[in-house]
């Protein structure tokens, strides 16, 4: 891939480039190197143990404890990874804090991250960073780790939605050619052409299904923003749905349902993972996140050949703000060692090492153009980090507003309803999710 | 003469009398004690896990809490809220559907069952022992059992429905299915429960009233109409409002299955309050949610104690 598309990409949505005003945010003019001239960074060492809470693949595990390992062995304080599963972790964490037994550090969406800073139970990381640390990051996504103006975490990396397709089954249907740049992706008349292809070719087999489930709900939005539409005014604070291009996206949405190019029983408010199904050959392709290709290589191994290609566009190509940060918790009792480990989970070497094993994008600035040597699937990975150039800025402030939590749940709400009733009206589901969003931006 | 008995019988009673409470009291609070001593680990487990927590879920029910964090007190403005909740309505009617379709049929599969084995039968013991042993497994663990065997596009239902050519089935995507599903799962879960319950009931009757009943002609579908289920009638009564009460708080197998959806469809009262305290953080609504149900299980539950005490009583 060309290098440039990435900071092109990234300076256009504003995730990285000389932002002077959110750089100023990181909390720099408090910290003690602003005001002491010594930066604000310990490198003793440390004692105790530390937990930090997540989910992950194995590859992701692994990474995490070598790191962790690492760490130990650099400033002496043990740190403990503990994994759950994807759909609990929000629950487990919330009911820890509840009991005053939240974990030290736990991993959090960066559409969640406010949602909990909120509620003040994250720890300010003013007086343990000094004033450049938040410069080395894509400053959108470091604008999202600020809370009343104090950093309440780090951003550790991005991940993008694009197509994983069968190539078995596109082969059978006579497709013998997938879009090879963002430019040649399909548009959602071609995109139907393709499915209705699969669907023929491929009796019993569902040609597609979306990742829009549960806490990926959001990643309708992708459709939204591909028709031109978006979610809230420049503001932030009016809903914008009941528009021609919000109605286009969700008629077309609802088309590929009622059509039967869908999978039927894969909708929003069951945990039924499109990648889980993928490997038994029972959907042709899936939209699905750059950090599933370990566990679809994993579970696919020799048994069908597959790739990626380039989500669809309408009026314009779109992809979601996926990834995730590392938060320190107020409440931890050793709260030093914690955020040392968090920090040193985003250095230059770490994050490039979490991300060539995880097959998830970087978001320091020193590597946005640095060539990664991905583990597993190297040669599909440049169709992620291009797809990734098409998040659209609007769609990233959106995700990362503090009420984004309570857009995610009008989401899984309203669209479950919709996409599981061939009668539901476009315009009552307009309705239920203005005013669900409308609600949730008030809390 | 006279004199001196009455001189000793006329001191006695206060003085005997007076022991008599002395001891009758000793006794009786010995008797306390030794009851508060023995109830104690109970009234404590329940004052832990029953008694605060139903005090804390009323005062919850009273503020606007997210489950950490600020908690603000906003009076009954909960309950205001869910009285224009189109939601909690729909929760309330699936809910009450569910009741009116899975209490008859746990009932009648219940009664089946330990009609069909309370004759002898070959390893009849096992038998009873297969029916009961839904009982024993966890609803969640019952619940991905049958996520695997109603999965539409892997699930081993629909390929055996699709061999033998018939239209294979969305049991996740099409609410009347999916409620399907989930009542399924509850009878299968339940039977074990009313049949070893009926068949207590069963083994309670008199050999001689079917003996009399057979000399007057009650023979086969007659000696049940006529004998077997008027006598059964207190347990069935027994059965229909524990599974009401049972009904209502339908959660884990929904959880697993379906998560309330597709849309509504499936979403139960105790599934809303989950889902509007633990993912949309609105402990103080849940909790409210949670107080209107043990309301409606309160007033089955004094139901149920009124008809067991006047039977007792009896």
């Amino acid at each position: 891939m060309s290098q440039l598309d990435r900071r092109t990409f990234l300076l256009s949505t504003g995730l990285i480039g000389a932002t002077a005003a959110l750089a100023a945010c990181s909390g720099g003019s408090e910290t003690p190197t602003s005001t002491g001239g010594a930066p604000a960074v310990s490198t003793g060492k440390l004692s105790g143990t530390v937990t930090l809470t997540t989910w992950g693949s194995d590859q992701e595990v692994a990474a995490f404890k070598k790191i962790a390992a690492d760490f130990t062995a650099a400033r002496g304080a043990q740190v403990k990874i503990e994994v759950l599963p994807y759909d609990q972790i929000r629950t487990v964490v919330d009911r820890r804090l509840q009991a005053n037994q939240a974990p030290d550090l736990f991993r959090v969406s960066y559409t969640d991250v406010t949602g909990y800073a909120a509620n003040g139970v994250l720890a300010d990381l003013s007086d343990h960073i000094d004033s450049s640390f938040g410069q080395q990051f894509f400053p959108g996504l470091w604008a999202a780790m600020q809370y009343d103006g104090a950093p309440i975490g780090v951003p550790h990396h991005t991940d993008t939605s694009a197509l994983v397709y069968n190539k078995a089954h596109f082969a059978k249907a006579g497709i013998t050619s997938v879009p090879d740049s963002l430019e040649s992706a399909w548009t959602w008349e071609e995109l139907v052409g393709v499915l209705g292809k699969l669907k023929t070719a491929n009796p019993g087999v569902s040609p597609f299904a979306f990742n829009y489930q549960l806490y990926g709900a959001y990643r309708w939005f992708n459709t939204l923003f591909q028709a031109g539409g978006t979610v809230l005014d420049a503001s932030m604070k009016n809903v914008t749905l009941d528009t021609e291009q919000a109605k286009k996206a969700l008629t077309w949405t609802q088309s590929l349902y009622t059509q039967g190019l869908h999978a039927p029983s894969v909708l929003v408010k069951r945990p039924t993972y499109p990648d889980e199904i993928f490997p038994t050959q029972k959907i042709s392709m899936i939209q699905a996140g750059d950090f599933l290709v370990p566990s679809l290589d994993g579970a696919i191994a020799k048994k069908f050949e597959w790739g990626v290609t380039y989500l669809p566009h309408d009026k314009a190509a779109a992809t979601d703000l996926g990834g995730n940060a590392v938060v320190v918790t107020e409440g931890s009792p050793n709260k030093d060692a914690a955020i040392e480990f968090a920090k040193f989970l985003v250095t230059k070497e770490n994050m490039q090492y979490f991300c060539e094993k995880t097959t998830v994008l970087p978001v320091r600035n020193d590597l946005a153009d640095a060539k990664l040597a991905f583990d597993v699937k190297p040669d599909l990975m440049p169709v992620f980090q291009k797809q990734a150039t098409t998040m659209p800025e609007a769609l990233v402030k959106t995700s990362t507003l503090p009420s984004f939590p309570g857009i995610n749940q009008a989401l899984v709400d309203n669209m479950d309803q919709f996409l599981s009733n061939p009668s539901a009206t476009v315009d009552s589901v307009v309705g239920g999710l203005t005013t669900a969003i409308q609600k949730a931006l008030q809390v | 003469m006279t004199t001196v008995v009455t001189r000793r019988r006329a001191p006695e009673p206060p003085v005997r009398a007076g022991g008599r409470r002395r001891v009758a009291s000793a006794a009786l609070k010995a008797e306390r004690r030794a009851g508060l001593l023995m109830a104690s680990p109970a009234l404590l487990v329940f004052t832990l896990f029953m008694f605060i927590p139903l005090a804390l879920t009323f005062w919850y029910s009273l503020q606007r809490y997210s489950g950490f964090g600020r908690m603000r007190f906003i009076g009954l403005d909960n309950y205001a809220a869910i009285i224009n909740d189109a939601t909690f309505w729909t929760a309330s009617l699936n809910t009450l559907l569910y009741t009116a379709l899975t209490v008859p049929i746990g009932i009648v599969c219940g009664l089946s069952a330990a009609l069909l084995l309370n004759r002898w039968m070959p390893a009849r013991g096992l038998f009873r022992a297969l029916f009961y042993v839904p009982v024993v497994i966890s609803g969640v663990a019952s619940g991905i059992i049958f996520l695997r065997l109603f999965d539409p596009i892997v699930g081993i239902l629909n390929q055996m429905l699709t061999t033998i050519g018939l239209p294979a089935i969305d049991w996740q995507g099409n609410g009347t299915w999916a409620l399907v599903s989930i009542i399924l799962v509850s009878t299968w879960q339940g039977i074990g429960f009313g049949m070893v319950v009926y068949l207590a009931a069963l083994q309670g009757i008199p050999r001689e009233v079917y003996e009399a009943g057979t000399v007057d002609g009650a023979v086969g579908w007659k000696r049940f109409i006529h004998i077997t289920w008027p006598l059964l009638r207190p347990t069935t009564f027994f059965l229909v409002v524990y599974s009401i009460i049972g009904s209502f708080q339908v959660f884990d197998v929904v959880y697993v299955l379906t998560r309330g959806g597709p849309g509504t469809s499936t979403t139960f009262l105790v599934q809303y309050a989950y889902d509007q305290g633990f993912n949309q953080r609105r402990q103080g609504y849940a909790a409210a949610i949670g107080v209107i149900i043990y309301l409606v299980v309160l007033v089955f539950t004094v139901l149920q104690w009124r008809f067991s005490k006047s039977r007792d009583d009896a």
